[in-house]
């Protein structure tokens, strides 16, 4: 299968982590559906680690844990594409799982065979207990070949957290989108480090095999499974901001059962959702002064700019200190020097908000953790 | 190990809640006060992570 544009999603790792159930995951299958998220571009539903039992069966085969799961996955899936939805499952390229269940390590065509007669279409390929005489690469080309062979399109979610250079080998693998960062907490220390181990790393991105900044922790509050100090409103706007501009997969992380109207406000952003969801995928640059900026040395406020499918471009400035300040850009930094005359009309992604540029730049209040995003159509001065 | 920041000896919980937190390809670490501070979390939020994490079962915490 080809995957041309980033996925979008649930799971249940953020909220539940190992206390999932048919239950749970039907009740947030109804609320994808009823709040909206699904007709947003929220269609897979992924279930995260604790799933099985401890021990395959006779055959060799991975069984769901009958306790959680006393329909089994089939039920589920099934539940799920009545809804419009479409099932994902989690597994292992080691010898077990990070929560030390069956891995998939010498088992992949076997297990990508039992997915897809369980009807799934998503699996999250995680990267714990891999033997340390095995390459990754070899063991992720392996599951990519028995996905692509299982008789059933199953988008394959590379989750290696970028170690052994996967930046440099995932594309071979066949794998659709690839977990370029380590995991991210509920915290704004956290969303600002896996931020920035992006910037590094944005060329390696591109259609069909999505650089994954790691599930949504938007709406967590500090609860959860990866809840830690909690973050701000202001903090989780500039989350998903930089989640969209950057072009990863959109995976919601909370509990949406009981999500509150901003958090669903913004996790339904139109503006950014089509920003992520650009047909043509055109890699973000930095802007301006900030075009020498390097992981590592403490910079908190960049501009990045992406132009998009019908000749409009999206700018995103970010504000990741603690002080509010006033950022700018030249338009000559996307390439639109005096000469041309074009000005650039903004819209807000936010308030919808229209302003312009003037005598070539633009200038803006960007409150401290916050942003300001804008989808800009050229215009004659 | 010590803590990269401190110089205290790090128990087997803080080097794990170290590498789940902050990323497994780390070769020091913090201890969980210095973790705390770097998170601007307390340092009972990362005692509880640690048993939460414990719980359910992940290999960082044996």
């Amino acid at each position: 299968m080809i995957q041309l544009t980033p996925p979008m999603g649930w799971n249940s790792w953020n909220t539940f982590g190992p206390n999932i159930s048919e239950e749970t995951l039907k009740t947030a299958a109804d609320a994808l559906v009823e709040t909206g998220l699904r007709d947003a571009g929220y269609i897979y539903l992924v279930i995260d680690d604790c799933w099985a039992l401890k021990q395959r069966d006779e055959n060799g085969r991975l069984v769901a844990d009958p306790v959680k799961f006393p329909n089994g996955i089939k039920a589920v899936s099934d539940y799920v594409h009545a809804k419009g939805l479409k099932l994902g499952i989690y597994s292992c390229a080691g010898t077990m799982t990070c929560a030390q269940y069956p891995g998939s390590y010498e088992y992949e065509f076997v297990d990508a065979a039992t997915f897809a007669e369980w009807g799934i279409d998503f699996l999250k390929y995680d990267y714990c207990f891999k033997p340390e005489f095995e390459l990754g690469e070899l063991l992720y080309r392996r599951m990519g070949l028995a996905l692509a062979n299982c008789g059933r399109d199953i988008l394959f979610s590379a989750c290696s957290w970028g170690n052994d250079d996967t930046k440099s080998w995932i594309k071979t693998t066949g794998a659709h989108m690839w977990r370029s960062t380590h995991d991210v907490m509920d915290s704004w220390e956290s969303i600002k480090t896996r931020a920035k181990e992006q910037f590094e790393i944005q060329r390696f991105n591109g259609m069909g095999c999505f650089n994954d900044m790691d599930m949504l922790v938007v709406g967590m509050n500090g609860k959860g499974n990866v809840g830690l100090s909690a973050s701000s409103a202001t903090q989780y706007r500039t989350h998903f901001a930089l989640w969209a501009l950057l072009g990863s997969p959109l995976m919601i992380g909370c509990d949406i059962r009981t999500a509150d109207e901003e958090t669903m406000a913004l996790l339904k952003n139109k503006e950014l959702i089509a920003i992520n969801q650009d047909p043509a995928y055109r890699q973000p640059f930095l802007l301006g002064g900030f075009r020498n900026w390097k992981v590592g040395i403490d910079e908190d406020h960049f501009c990045f700019a992406k132009f998009l499918e019908n000749g409009d471009i999206a700018i995103g400035m970010f504000n990741l200190s603690d002080s509010d300040s006033n950022m700018f850009f030249h338009l000559t930094e996307l390439g639109l020097s005096r000469i041309c005359g074009k000005k650039l009309v903004m819209t807000d992604a936010f308030t919808g908000e229209i302003v312009e540029s003037r005598a070539g730049q633009f200038t803006s209040f960007v409150e401290k953790h916050g942003c300001k995003v804008y989808r800009c159509r050229l215009a004659d001065e | 190990m010590d803590c990269r920041t401190c110089g205290r000896k790090l128990t087997g919980d803080e080097i794990g809640i170290h590498l789940k937190l902050i990323g497994r390809n780390e070769t020091s670490c913090f201890c969980k006060i210095c973790l705390a501070a770097r998170l601007k979390c307390r340092v009972e939020d990362i005692d509880r992570k640690i048993q939460q994490f414990r719980d359910a079962g992940c290999y960082l915490f044996p």
